[in-house]
């Protein structure tokens, strides 16, 4: 990381409208700033270099959360130690405010938001690196190679292009059915979690269908599972601060006499979106929740694997936290 | 009663040219589209649509080769003929079975055509798939660069192509050209009117006398 940054003109919009006519304006060379947290290092880095940042920070709009009778509303620019600390997140959707906390460190926390934290970019150590890698727009994959780092990489779901998605809230978001609400001038449009995140396969350089004029507004989460069992955990090398190598998030519907009713889990940081687990949802749905229905679903979580050079481990890991998520919930 | 039929193009010649007509249409709709913003899952249809359209070429080509007239797309001296009556704004003497225009028209296809499936199976070394593992070392970095940039280039000047195609093919005075790669045939009064019969060099008559 260098210590300068190029220059670039910074705009600091108080409403919505200002900050798309903004982005209208520059187009695919402005620069949306949520926290910051990820920006200033691709600009330290010199690998990304915009014309123009819009710092979002300044749009009260974007900021915070509301019950709504379907359930509840959290503003883009959120950050994400307030989403961990809210009683109503605490209360209904524990899922979300466990995740939260679990992201980063509490200083990050305390200024990274719900918005930047779902779409940050790969983490990919040739793509942050500035290596023009398919990602980059180039035509090479260095990760996928023989001797390529590829410890982080993806199990499933490569299109070219190995990295995964780092974000600890996004498979909260996929097993909480949330909706993503997107602004742009040309209107609103509104997208279920699991449409927002995108592969390699869909669109090489981009891990969110946001455009250059797209603004995340809000993140709506239904009332369907409020108060649901929950269970998230994130697997890192560091535990206090770093990404996932594998999280694994869980909503579940359990009757009284102990058979699971319905479920959602979802991993994270094995594929490039948020990597819905259908066979184990299928598997445990109608079965007891016990050790042995852990088990034989934790058997089938990480079905159809292709796993890289270096990161075989995940596989294993991906199971036993499948099993610890559907006994431990 | 109308004029007699001439067999301009066999079924099997016409099947071939739309099935390469659909595989050379997904390849650039795939291969263009998300450039434009249009994103979906287009890599697995456009690597399968060029297999499919290198199997049909090499079809073609052996088709070409032991079963049609080579000569009928060959350039002559009456071609220069052509060109000089032309520039004089003469009419000069009729081609044989395809005009000067469809031949250069073919040539350049072939050309194209030829540059993007060689760098395209190339390319395939870049993915993985069920019949093989991707070898991203097969040819040098700067190998790669230089088949990125014909496969490229080949696509752009295939799009104009195929808009001079489209356009030459549905003008009122061409439309017998498109109706032969639909039903086969054209009358004996456009090819008389159109082409030189003796230098007609692989037609068969057929339904003479019956239309």
């Amino acid at each position: 990381m260098k210590d300068m940054m190029p220059k670039f003109d910074l705009f600091q919009p108080a409403d919505i409208e200002t900050a798309l006519k903004l982005l209208d304006k520059y187009g695919a060379k402005a620069w949306k700033m949520a926290g910051g947290q990820d920006s200033l290092d691709w600009f330290k880095d010199r690998a990304k270099r915009p014309d123009a940042v819009i710092d979002l920070s300044g749009i009260e709009a974007l900021k915070g959360i509301r019950e709504t009778a379907a359930g509840l509303e959290i503003g883009a620019m959120t950050t994400l130690a307030e989403i961990a600390a809210n009683p109503i997140v605490k209360e209904k959707f524990g899922l979300l405010a466990t995740a939260a906390g679990r992201v980063a460190s509490p200083q990050i926390r305390t200024v990274g938001t719900i918005g930047g934290n779902v779409s940050q970019d790969a983490r990919c150590w040739y793509y942050r690196s500035g290596l023009d890698c398919y990602r980059a727009g180039g035509n090479t994959c260095y990760a996928g190679t023989p001797q390529g780092m590829n410890r982080e990489h993806c199990l499933f779901g490569a299109s070219r292009c190995v990295a995964v998605t780092p974000s600890d809230t996004a498979p909260v978001m996929v097993a909480l059915e949330a909706e993503f609400v997107i602004r742009s001038s040309k209107g609103e449009r509104v997208l279920p979690a699991d449409k927002y995140f995108i592969g390699p396969a869909v669109n090489i350089t981009h891990m969110t269908v946001l455009e250059p004029g797209d603004i995340l507004m809000t993140i709506r989460i239904p009332s369907k599972w409020a108060g649901a069992k929950f269970y998230y955990e994130k697997v890192a090398d560091r535990n206090t601060w770093d990404f996932p190598l594998v999280n694994v998030a869980s909503a579940m519907k359990v009757k009284a006499d102990g058979v699971i009713e319905d479920i959602r889990i979802v991993c994270g940081a094995v594929e490039c979106v948020p990597r819905r687990l259908n066979a184990v949802e299928d598997i445990v749905k109608g079965s007891p929740q016990n050790e042995d229905t852990a088990t034989l679903a934790a058997s089938s979580a990480a079905r159809g694997a292709a796993p890289l050079n270096f990161n075989h481990f995940k596989i294993p890991l991906m199971e036993n936290l499948v099993k610890r998520a559907i006994r431990d919930s | 009663m109308s004029s007699p039929r001439i067999e301009r193009h066999k079924l099997i010649d016409r099947a071939f040219h739309w099935a390469m007509a659909a595989a050379m249409f997904a390849l650039l709709i795939t291969g263009l589209a998300p450039k434009l913003g249009i994103s979906f899952e287009w890599l697995l249809i456009h690597w399968v649509a060029g297999l499919l359209l290198t199997v049909i070429i090499v079809g073609h080509i052996v088709r070409a080769l032991f079963w049609q007239s080579l000569k009928s797309m060959w350039f002559t001296a009456a071609d220069a003929t052509a060109v000089s009556s032309l520039l004089g704004k003469d009419v000069g003497p009729k081609p044989g079975k395809y005009s000067l225009a469809q031949r250069l028209m073919h040539h350049a296809v072939t050309l194209f055509c030829l540059a993007a499936i060689g760098t395209g199976l190339v390319m395939l070394a870049k993915i993985d798939s069920p019949l093989w593992t991707r070898d991203p070392y097969l040819i040098s970095a700067e190998a790669w660069g230089l088949v990125y940039v014909v496969h490229g280039l080949a696509a752009l000047i295939f799009v104009s192509l195929i808009v001079l195609h489209v356009y030459f093919a549905i003008r009122p005075e061409k439309l017998f050209y498109l109706r032969s790669m639909v039903f086969g045939w054209i009358s004996r009064d456009e090819m008389t009117a159109n082409h030189d019969p003796a230098l007609w060099t692989d037609h068969t008559s057929r339904h003479e006398g019956q239309s």
